[in-house]
């Protein structure tokens, strides 16, 4: 498969030239997000050490659409609330646009994340789950509202402000999870798994919406980073593929997706990547 | 009376992989292309052309312009379609009268219930499964077309006041 590039060697050659110092673009600015041999292990119940992710190296650039792909339990749900700043790691570093995050339970305020299950708050309504993030900021009351009814408008939600998550069929839940992170202005929007609780048509729907938000260059997020289970999806959505290795989890493969946008998921190209990325992960 | 049963999020997938098709399918083809089981499938097709966005003929489906114009549309454009297919399906114009004619502007879910069988209108108000009753339905599309307000709590229905 000729057309298909992956990237020699995922190191960042500056960590090694410059110990410490940030990786460049070519503009000359840092990076959006970059982790350095970040390594992840936790001690069990016998007292023995696992290692769940081993020496991640990776950068993420301005604007781009982000998958991460690899076998069940290798680690991509740790990694992503690593990212975030959910989790605690071992080793490593992480930096964002080129300052090093602190590590003591330091969530990136310029980072949102959605989940597979949704995590909505029963009892509250769609517009007060998705205003309930914003509380923690410092923000009038109404101007929350206000924001909250913006992006609700924005992901298709109009007309179920009032409605409790057990009102909804499972594409709009999903809708209230990620106006619920985009309220936060993210700059990079974090998702893990987002769309394999839903029906595959359902699923179909809410990728093409995701595409839209994300391509908006107005408005934030510039980055979407995704774990997903499904090799097609990620190979449609995104740039760049990462393929991580069997538990411990580590960077076999970096697959960028050289499709022109907007794609067509019955492309042929689509397939070979695919395959590519299946037979390697197996 | 018709509703359209599945819920807006399934339709739109369906439109969205239609549209990938060539914008029309041979529905047994595409069926099993896509994978989708022809029980699931029947109701998509109805709904969509209860709403007009897509047509069925002689075994093959069509989107219509409207469902071109709708898929390419912003989030607002989209609201304002939806709403004006909406109000004027014949179930929908039916309860938009019978809520202007109640002084408080609501109608009860019991009400409405009460009026369909008093008007030997086939109705389902109950069944477990998700958007599997005209109840909810009607309360999915009522919404989605932002003509309906729902309050889960009273069960009442209103009527969302136009911006
Ligand atoms: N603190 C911890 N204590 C015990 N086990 C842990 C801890 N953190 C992670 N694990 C285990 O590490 C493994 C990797 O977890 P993780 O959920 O990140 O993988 P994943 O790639 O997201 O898996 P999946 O494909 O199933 O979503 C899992 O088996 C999990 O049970
Ligand atoms: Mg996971």
């Amino acid at each position: 498969m000729d057309h298909v590039y992956v990237s020699k060697d995922n190191t960042p050659t500056s960590v090694n030239e410059y110990e410490g110092a940030p990786n460049k673009s070519f503009d000359g600015s840092a990076p959006l997000l970059e982790l350095r041999n970040v390594t992840k292990e936790y001690i069990d119940n016998n007292n023995n050490c696992n290692k769940i992710l081993n020496d991640i190296n990776l950068i993420i650039n301005h604007n781009e659409f982000i998958s991460i792909v690899g076998p069940s339990g290798c680690g991509k749900s740790t990694l992503l609330r690593i990212m975030i700043g959910l989790e605690k790691y071992t080793k490593g570093e992480i930096l964002f646009k080129g300052n090093l995050m602190k590590t003591d339970g330091y969530v990136n305020p310029y980072m949102a994340i959605v989940f597979q299950s949704f995590g909505l708050f029963p009892w509250l309504t769609v517009v007060e789950n998705v205003e309930f993030g914003l509380e923690s900021i410092h923000m009038a009351k109404i101007q929350r509202r206000k924001k909250s009814l913006s992006i609700i408008q924005d992901v298709g939600l109009e007309g179920f402000e009032d409605a409790y998550p057990r009102e909804l069929s499972g594409g709009m839940k999903q809708r209230v999870g990620i106006a619920r992170a985009l309220v936060m202005d993210p700059e990079i929007l974090v998702m893990d798994e987002p769309f394999s609780a839903l029906d595959p048509l359902t699923a179909e729907a809410l990728r093409e919406e995701i595409l839209k938000v994300w391509s908006n260059k107005l408005a934030t997020p510039e980055v979407v980073i995704m774990v997903t289970h499904n090799i097609e999806e990620a190979v449609y959505l995104s740039d760049r593929v990462i393929v991580l290795s069997h538990r411990p989890g580590s960077v076999l493969k970096e697959v960028d997706i050289q499709i022109p946008r907007s794609r067509e998921k019955r492309d042929k190209s689509i397939y070979e990547y695919s395959d590519y990325i299946t037979t390697m992960i197996s | 009376m018709e509703i359209p049963k599945v819920n807006y999020s399934v339709l739109l997938g369906f439109i969205e992989l239609l549209d990938d098709a060539g914008s029309k399918a041979e529905i047994a083809s595409f069926a099993s292309k896509e994978d989708l089981n022809l029980d699931s499938l029947l109701p998509i097709l109805e709904s969509g052309e209860i709403l007009g966005l897509i047509k069925v003929r002689e075994g093959e489906v069509f989107m219509t312009q409207k469902a071109h114009f709708f898929i390419a549309a912003s989030p607002k454009v989209r609201k304002k379609m939806l709403r004006e297919i909406i109000v004027n399906i014949d179930i929908f114009k039916r309860i938009i009268e019978l809520i202007k004619q109640k002084e408080d502007g609501y109608i009860t879910k019991d009400e409405l219930s009460e009026y369909f069988a008093n008007h030997q209108i086939p109705f389902t108000v109950d069944t477990t499964d998700e958007y599997s009753n005209d109840f909810d339905s009607l309360i999915e599309w009522g919404r989605q077309g932002l003509v309906l307000n729902y309050d889960a709590n009273d069960e009442r229905l209103s009527l969302r006041q136009t911006v």
